[in-house]
């Protein structure tokens, strides 16, 4: 796993209940605006499925390394916090350590327990379908 | 096969009184006593607030003890066994049926036939009756309150037989005014089905005027009574509804058990929906001769244990006064209402209390249901959050969910000071709070 990654859910583990919903607000507000570019691309195709919560993603290559964004409302701030995680810990990895990033992402950062298993097989599909488009990606860019 | 028990009913004045001799209404704090779950902290120093109880109700020791009785003492199929265990087994389950009518006032006991639940037995009406008797252009008449139990049956049958559907609009505090569901009867219209309360407003919905409009077009009424039967008492002798479905889960009882009364011939001119072992009476290669009422709808071996704990549950809220129960529902949405409105940002949806039962369906400016759900849960307040099976109910409410506080009858007011409480806590904790991560 990428070292911020480590370090997000090494944090987040080690918390105890309590504090754990309080990181995950705190990183809920730290999830930056999404770029105007990409405002208008809020569609289906970019939305994750598994979330009852609009949560849309976004991914650009810049050579070997991913960026992510995202737009999550501020009224879902758990998820939103989830997806703050992910985009603070993987912002600049590359295509294999993203898809490196073990299933269990959830359980390893003990929010499984704390959100149960509905909402955490939810954020699982953001984790999912993060995969998923950087897989994509990977193999349009081998494509062309 | 065809055991006969009890035949006619004779219908009592006050059915939900008929299961014991005094029906007395205890304290409180003595009625919780009966419901062991109530009695735990969810975390270590996080005791337990539960207000879920439209999803499920708690269950009391009469009836974890009927169901362990069976399983322990006398865990024998029914019907068939010509031995000791399985009279005791199948005299338990047939009289559990017998109370399940008094209840209900169901003027025979042929006419309570057990299914999973209220969903199983919506669809067995949708996939009996009405494959047999609903035909292309036929209207059926529902609401914007209904549970997806109540509407996908409609639509799966709608699709298949080319029926049409027509929706009773409510009003915007979330009302079923009857005047709403007589701008869509008409001349075709074969069947009004709808809720007794909705599941994610408390709407109680007038269904005695609803009924007689119904009637006057030669209409069937199918009432969901999953959230109406456990608070409110529907005398099916005195309200003529002609099916009325419910769950044992939401009145006391298990999981796994639940109920279709049926006028019994209606029930009679229905075939049956599911076909195999004990729904039939003689059986050849070429075909069969369907069992007697209520037998030929409950193939296969039946959920003994939990129609017995149903039975246990029936007696149980037959021991209290239903107008007290009412009452003190009614009480609890009242001050829940007032308690709610002193936290900022609450918005209550539905009808004022004297239009509801006890369900709370909230809205909580700048929170997601379930992220509000998540923050309540800390304080140990069960509540629930989505959409309730409700889909085009949020849709006419605008909302994408909803939070939903449900109390039964061992709630009190404290229950509502702690939700009120976590409530106030969630939103500091959301928009007040210094960052535990450094900026």
């Amino acid at each position: 796993m990428p070292a911020a990654l480590d370090a997000l859910v090494e944090e987040l583990r080690e918390a105890d209940r309590q504090e754990r919903i309080e990181l995950l607000i705190d990183l809920a507000n730290e999830l930056p605006p999404l770029p105007e570019h990409l405002s208008r691309f809020k569609d289906e195709a970019h939305r994750v499925p598994e979330c009852q919560s609009p949560v849309f993603l976004f991914l650009e290559r810049d050579g070997p390394k991913v960026r992510i964004f995202a737009d999550v409302p501020p009224e879902a701030p758990t998820v939103r916090g989830f997806v703050c995680l992910l985009i603070q810990g993987l912002d600049g990895a590359t295509v294999e350590e993203v898809l490196a990033v073990p299933n269990d992402l959830i359980q390893r950062t003990g929010m499984a327990e704390l959100l149960g298993m509905q909402r955490a097989s939810g954020l699982a599909g953001v984790l999912r379908r993060l995969k998923l488009m950087v897989a994509r990606t990977e193999s349009d860019s081998k494509a062309n | 096969m065809g055991r006969r028990f009890s035949g006619i009913i004779p219908r009592p004045a006050h059915p939900r009184t008929m299961a014991t001799a005094v029906p007395t209404t205890p304290a409180l704090d003595d009625l919780r006593a009966d419901f062991p779950a109530l009695d735990q902290e969810v975390r270590p120093g996080v005791r337990l607030t539960y207000l879920d109880n439209a999803a499920t109700t708690l269950k009391p020791w009469p009836v974890i003890r009927a169901v362990q009785a069976f399983d322990a003492e006398y865990p024998a199929n029914v019907h068939r066994g010509i031995h000791t265990l399985s009279e005791r087994a199948t005299e338990a389950y047939e009289s559990a049926r017998e109370k399940v009518a008094r209840f209900i006032g169901a003027a025979e006991v042929e006419e309570v036939v057990w299914t999973r639940g209220t969903t199983e037995a919506i669809n067995l009406i949708a996939q009996s009756w009405g494959r047999t008797f609903l035909k292309e252009g036929d209207e059926i008449v529902l609401s914007d309150l209904e549970h997806h139990a109540n509407l996908i049956p409609w639509q799966m049958l709608a699709k298949e037989r080319g029926v049409v559907l027509r929706f009773a609009e409510i009003s915007d505090d979330g009302r079923l005014e009857p005047e709403a569901v007589e701008r869509v009867l008409s001349d075709r219209t074969r069947v009004v089905a709808v809720t007794a309360m909705s599941n994610v407003l408390g709407t109680v919905v007038p269904l005695e005027p609803i009924v007689a409009m119904a009637h006057d077009r030669g209409a069937i009424v199918v009432v969901d009574g999953a959230q109406g039967v456990p608070h409110r008492a529907i005398d099916v002798g005195r309200l003529p509804v002609d099916f009325l479905a419910f769950s044992g889960h939401k009145m006391c009882g298990p999981t796994g058990i639940g109920v279709l009364y049926g006028r019994r011939e209606l029930l009679e001119a229905m075939p049956p929906a599911w076909g195999g072992g004990s729904m039939v009476l003689r059986v050849s290669r070429e075909g069969a001769e369907w069992n007697e009422l209520p037998y030929k709808f409950e193939p296969g071996t039946p959920p003994i244990a939990q129609a017995i704990g149903l039975g246990a549950a029936v007696d149980y809220l037959s021991r209290l006064d239903s107008e007290a129960v009412a009452s003190h529902e009614r009480s609890l949405m009242e001050y829940a209402h007032r308690r709610l409105a002193e936290v900022g940002g609450v918005r209550i949806l539905g009808p004022e209390p004297e239009y509801k039962g006890g369900i709370l369906g909230m809205d909580v400016e700048g929170v997601h249901p379930h992220d509000l759900a998540q923050l309540l849960d800390r304080h140990g307040v069960a509540v629930r959050a989505g959409q309730h099976c409700a889909m085009p109910l949020h849709h006419r409410l605008g909302l994408p969910a909803t939070a939903r506080a449900s109390a039964y009858l061992y709630n009190t007011t404290d229950d509502f000071d702690r939700l009120a409480e976590a409530i106030a806590d969630a939103r500091r904790l959301l928009h007040d709070r210094r960052p535990r991560r450094p900026a």
